[in-house]
């Protein structure tokens, strides 16, 4: 069995936090006790599925999702862990930084709808994080009697918006009720048209691969103790046919240690290893030990960002930037006068220290980083690099 | 079908971790960043599953070295004596320091009311006891057992959980982490909340234990235990800080605990579960969630837990 990370998105009243309670509700992953709030809480006769996600009285008071709800199910097949986030607009950063940690997206369509600003903004989302996996979930097919022309205008909108984005993802488009829960758990009996499969099995059905190439190897020191350094698997796996780099100069061999049955020869992407070596270089805290011959040591680079915080001018441009133990100062070249919460914008990035990159990293957008805010420390900006900048 | 694609495997091979293995990778790799951010990191040990997990999995991010986190126990003084020695038996054990805090001193030193009623709770007294401790020891992250799983409010927070100057928790300015990647930059007197079971399950740490051997309290086990049936039914162990009635009627059951905390609001399951296997069976057939079928503090308000986690709860 394996987890995967679903994350769910919709526009404002798309029903997609009713369409997670439903997933929840059919798949037996509510306990009685919290059916009986859920019923206690609302007053009228329907259940309101949304309060299940909706986890803070702001949210309650207000009837809308603001922050991500992390919930958790697991079939025979996966372990689900299912990020409920925001579809009203002010909140995006907050979808972004949901969509950034799943595998696959559960993008809400209301039928009667169709695409709005904020499926677009969806789309663009999973285009820039490379989503492997989108499903197009057209909701509320009750309110258009389960006909075919309906879901088939959506699809094909939906389709012509997708056009526009580079490295498309795995599409499927499922026509869904949340509300009754057709073709969420179970397929349909009101949409015998519709042939594929409800959307909890297209979920379950779907592998997504990861990097186990030994020459792609890079480890990130997560920091030292004593004579030990303790290092995460960015990408790739070992193969002691392939010498190991630091800053373009060949390592002597690591003295491995089997902690807890990840050995340096069996260690995987997204592993942690601990090792030690004879005449240990001066590692520091975010270097990268690689079998890659060419690696992309350099201090510029140009990225996307996903701004996080309140309007600013172009004059505000120091940062600090943390890209998993890596942290440097940088210096942003917004190319624009002002850069809005929400913006997603392409820029130059200026850092104090270098970064070492590998094609294949930046091909997979795995480059990621946060910019936080010198003085107040609070996380701003949310980032992705594309390629050095030359 | 015009456009809609069958669903396919992108590949066929399975490559992936075991789940354990990826919660395991996923919570090691927050420890050690825990470890590498911080200056004073402390871990929350109450004795129970979670917090036992947590020390276990800490040996593992560390080896061959020492945990580099100190232990902090915040004791209400309602502590079950099985804990209790749990906790000192433990401590010594695996070599670990644990600074204990005691919520009685906390009332005594800022001269609030103790807990008062029928069962008197210092549940929500724990905060000011764990705000002390943060304070005198200048602790700037502390690691805490909790998972989202567990309540709605919770299942909202992030893994690095910021807290101000007064400890508080602003749920809806939270420090956004997209891929995982953890901001623990503050302010001095600011602290940080860190959660690396955040993704798990009652039932992934149930099958974390059994997979690593873990020792337990036999507290988690069926024994028979003398209990006052509640009127929906709760088990509340008899203990000395309870205040009977007149017809109140104490029954011998057989029991175990889902959760340990405090024996003035942590309620027991009937149960004959003795083995972690038996535990596991338990829990998936189970239609209780793990605080409904044990927690009175949470049968407050629907935003209990988001109240006091405002005020500095753990």
């Amino acid at each position: 069995m394996e987890i995967a990370r679903v994350f769910t998105a919709g526009s404002v009243n798309d029903g997609k936090s009713t369409l997670i309670g439903r997933m929840l509700l059919d798949s037996n992953a509510i306990s009685t006790d919290i059916m009986q709030q859920l019923t206690a809480l609302n007053a009228t006769d329907v259940l309101d599925l949304a309060l299940l996600t909706d986890g803070l009285r702001a949210e309650r008071d207000l009837g809308i999702t603001i922050d991500v709800a992390y919930k958790y199910f697991t079939t025979k097949r996966k372990k689900f862990i299912l990020l409920d986030t925001p579809g009203h607009k002010e909140y995006t950063r907050n979808m972004f930084t949901g969509a950034s940690n799943c595998q696959m997206a559960i993008l809400l369509v209301d039928v009667t709808q169709g695409i709005t600003s904020q499926t677009l903004k969806h789309i663009e989302i999973v285009a820039i994080l490379g989503m492997p996996y989108v499903i197009f979930a057209i909701n509320k097919m009750d309110k258009v009697d389960f006909q075919e022309a309906g879901f088939i205008r959506c699809q094909q909108d939906l389709w012509s918006a997708l056009q526009s984005f580079p490295d498309l993802p795995k599409v499927d488009f499922i026509p869904v009720c949340a509300l009754d829960g057709d073709n969420i758990v179970h397929p349909s009996v009101k949409m015998d048209w519709y042939k594929g499969g409800a959307l909890l099995e297209a979920i379950e059905a779907v592998e997504i691969p990861l990097d186990f190439s030994p020459e792609n190897l890079v480890l990130e020191i997560q920091g030292l103790m004593e004579n030990y350094v303790f290092a995460n698997v960015v990408s790739g796996t070992y193969d002691p046919q392939y010498p190991l780099f630091h800053k373009e100069i060949a390592l002597p061999r690591l003295q491995s240690l089997n902690v807890h049955g990840i050995s340096l020869q069996t260690m995987k992407q997204g592993e942690q290893v601990v090792f030690s070596m004879d005449g240990m270089p001066v590692f520091q805290k975010g270097d990268r030990i690689y079998a890659d011959s060419c690696p992309i040591i350099a201090r510029d680079f140009v990225a996307v960002v996903c701004w996080m915080s309140e309007g600013i001018n172009e004059s505000k441009n120091t940062f600090g930037l943390i890209s998993g133990s890596f942290e440097t100062t940088v210096h942003v070249d917004w190319k624009q006068a002002q850069i809005e919460i929400n913006d997603m914008v392409e820029v130059d990035l200026h850092l104090e220290k270098e970064r070492c990159c590998f094609e294949h990293t930046l091909a997979k957008k795995r480059e990621r980083f946060i910019l936080y805010d010198l003085d107040t420390f609070s996380t701003v900006a949310a980032g992705m690099i594309k390629n050095e900048l030359k | 079908m015009l456009l809609n694609q069958e669903v396919r495997c992108l590949n066929v091979i399975p490559l992936k971790m075991d789940y354990l293995k990826e919660l395991e990778s996923e919570a090691i790799s927050i420890l050690r960043s825990a470890a590498f951010q911080f200056q004073n990191p402390y871990l929350l040990f109450s004795g129970g599953k979670d917090s036992i997990c947590l020390v276990h999995l800490a040996m593992k991010a560390f080896y061959p070295l020492q945990v580099p986190f100190k232990l902090l126990h915040v004791d209400t003084g309602h502590n079950f004596s099985e804990t209790m020695v749990f906790r000192d038996e433990f401590v010594e054990k695996y070599k670990l320091d644990c600074h204990v805090q005691s919520v009685i001193d906390s009332i005594r030193n800022h001269k609030i009311p103790d807990a008062k009623g029928k069962f008197p709770s210092r549940n929500a007294l724990q905060s000011v006891a764990l705000l002390d401790a943060i304070n005198a020891l200048k602790i700037d992250a502390c690691i805490g057992g909790a998972r989202r799983d567990e309540e709605k409010a919770r299942a909202k927070e992030r893994i690095f959980s910021f807290r101000n100057d007064q400890g508080e928790w602003n749920p809806i300015q939270q420090r956004p982490e997209p891929w995982n990647l953890l901001n623990g930059k503050i302010h001095p007197g600011e602290n940080v909340r860190v959660f690396p079971l955040s993704n798990w399950t009652e039932l992934d740490v149930w099958n974390y234990i059994l997979q690593e051997n873990i020792e337990l309290p036999s507290l988690y086990f069926a024994h028979e235990r003398l209990c006052l049936v509640l009127p929906d039914g709760a088990l509340m162990a008899f203990n000395p800080y309870m205040r009977l009635e007149s017809g109140d009627e104490l029954v011998e059951c057989r029991v175990r605990f889902r959760t340990i905390g405090d024996m003035t609001c942590t309620a027991a399951i009937a149960s004959n579960a003795t083995t972690v296997e038996e535990v596991i069976k338990e829990l998936e057939m189970s239609k209780i969630s793990e605080r409904g079928a044990t927690r009175l503090d949470d049968r407050i308000s629907p935003a209990g837990m988001e109240d006091r986690k405002r005020q500095g709860y753990f």
